[in-house]
């Protein structure tokens, strides 16, 4: 077991009991308490999935504020008669057997759908790139078993990307997935697994090394500079020089004055913004000190 | 080896937080119960969409609506919570069943 699925069991353990156990708990304040539990091992997947800063943003303003105000809410409002309000047995027994029915339902409708047939439908890949990175990885590995084994592997996908991608047509150095390609899931996920382990396929290259602070900073102020240059670039590969080939995607786009598709986020993090004044004021006019209305 | 963890993996850490969500909105008679039960549905959502743009070609897109939700809960939170203490002022209990002034 690699630590990294060690980690995921932990938290993903961790975050289930926590949501299990605010449904069971009948005691409010126990509730806040498993609730912070399970939000705070959402965080703890998130950095495992290379999301460093909304982990980040989740235990600040989830557990460090959300919960704190939830808790604040909890303290006004339980007398010791409320603390525990009970529902009947029946209502119980009725909501978790339509629980298991749901989570069944949309448990069957995400593993019927396959995904890495998505995945691999919609990028562009450039084997040169692929194969260049797996042989570095076979050239760094140290005994002479290892690399033979990865050296079967390298074989056994070219010869099934081969039989299933073919050349790109606007632009030859670079592999689509042949229409009528037939791969059943296994092969999707060799292909899919292949590329992104050996062959140095990313999605997102700040995701991959963490650091993902300042594009998403500037994609809230409107511009993108992993997708708006070069949007048919969908083969990120990570490379030490990542920085580089970026200012030099930046000299290429200038130079041919291909005009840059926005696709950043800043009318959304205006609307998000005055959204945040109109609740400061509206919330803090709903609860300011009031006569109590006698009942 | 062993595969690694996939796509598949997180999407059912979602489903369950979803589902405990909405039973916990569905069941909880206490109004504060019925908000801890929102935030796990978009917390359940918030999970769904990191782990899309780490196992998609969505890139950071995924990760960047999280952070709206994130912000988002956070205002609908404090609404919520107003209008609670408001109903605790009004009624003297927060049990929401008991919230039926405008049943015709």
């Amino acid at each position: 077991m690699t630590i990294e699925s060690f980690f995921y069991y932990f938290f993903a353990l961790w975050a289930v009991v926590g949501a299990m156990a605010v449904v069971v708990n009948q005691n409010v304040a126990r509730m806040a308490f498993w609730l912070i539990v399970s939000l705070g091992s959402t965080a703890a997947l998130f950095f495992l999935m290379h999301a460093d800063f909304v982990g980040a943003t989740q235990l600040l303003i989830y557990v460090g504020g959300t919960l704190v105000l939830l808790i604040f809410g909890v303290m006004l409002t339980s007398s010791e008669p409320l603390l525990r309000i009970r529902m009947s047995m029946g209502d119980l027994v009725i909501a978790a057997a339509i629980g298991f029915l749901f989570l069944a339902m949309i448990n069957f409708t995400v593993s019927a759908v396959r995904w890495d047939q998505l995945a691999l439908r919609q990028i562009r890949v450039d084997l040169s790139v692929v194969e260049d990175h797996a042989n570095e990885r076979i050239a760094a590995l140290s005994s002479e078993d290892d690399q033979e084994a990865a050296r079967e592997r390298l074989a056994e996908f070219k010869t099934l990307f081969e039989k299933s991608f073919q050349k790109a047509e606007s632009d030859s150095t670079k592999y689509v997935l042949a229409e009528g390609a037939e791969l059943d899931a296994r092969d999707e996920a060799f292909l899919l697994g292949f590329m992104r382990t050996e062959g140095g396929l990313t999605f997102s290259p700040e995701s991959e090394d963490g650091g993902t602070g300042r594009p998403i900073g500037l994609s809230l102020l409107g511009s993108r500079p992993d997708q708006d240059l070069d949007r048919s670039d969908d083969h990120r590969v990570i490379s030490p020089g990542y920085s580089s080939r970026v200012s030099q995607r930046t000299l290429d786009a200038s130079e041919t004055k291909e005009p840059a598709i926005s696709t950043g986020y800043l009318l959304p993090f205006e609307i998000a913004s005055v959204h945040l004044l109109v609740v400061l004021i509206g919330a803090s006019y709903l609860a300011r000190a009031k006569r109590r209305v006698e009942t | 080896m062993e595969p690694a963890i996939g796509l598949n993996g997180y999407l059912s850490v979602g489903a369950v937080l979803f589902v405990a969500g909405v039973v916990c909105m569905a069941t909880k008679r206490n109004g504060i119960g019925v908000l801890m039960g929102v935030e796990l549905v978009l917390n359940g959502a918030n999970i769904n969409f990191v782990a899309f743009s780490k196992f998609t070609p969505l890139g950071l897109d995924g990760q960047i609506i999280s952070l709206f939700v994130i912000v988002l809960a956070a205002a609908e939170a404090a609404v919520a919570l107003a209008i609670a203490l408001n109903f605790y002022n009004n009624h003297l209990t927060i049990d929401v069943d008991q919230g039926d002034d405008l049943e015709g």
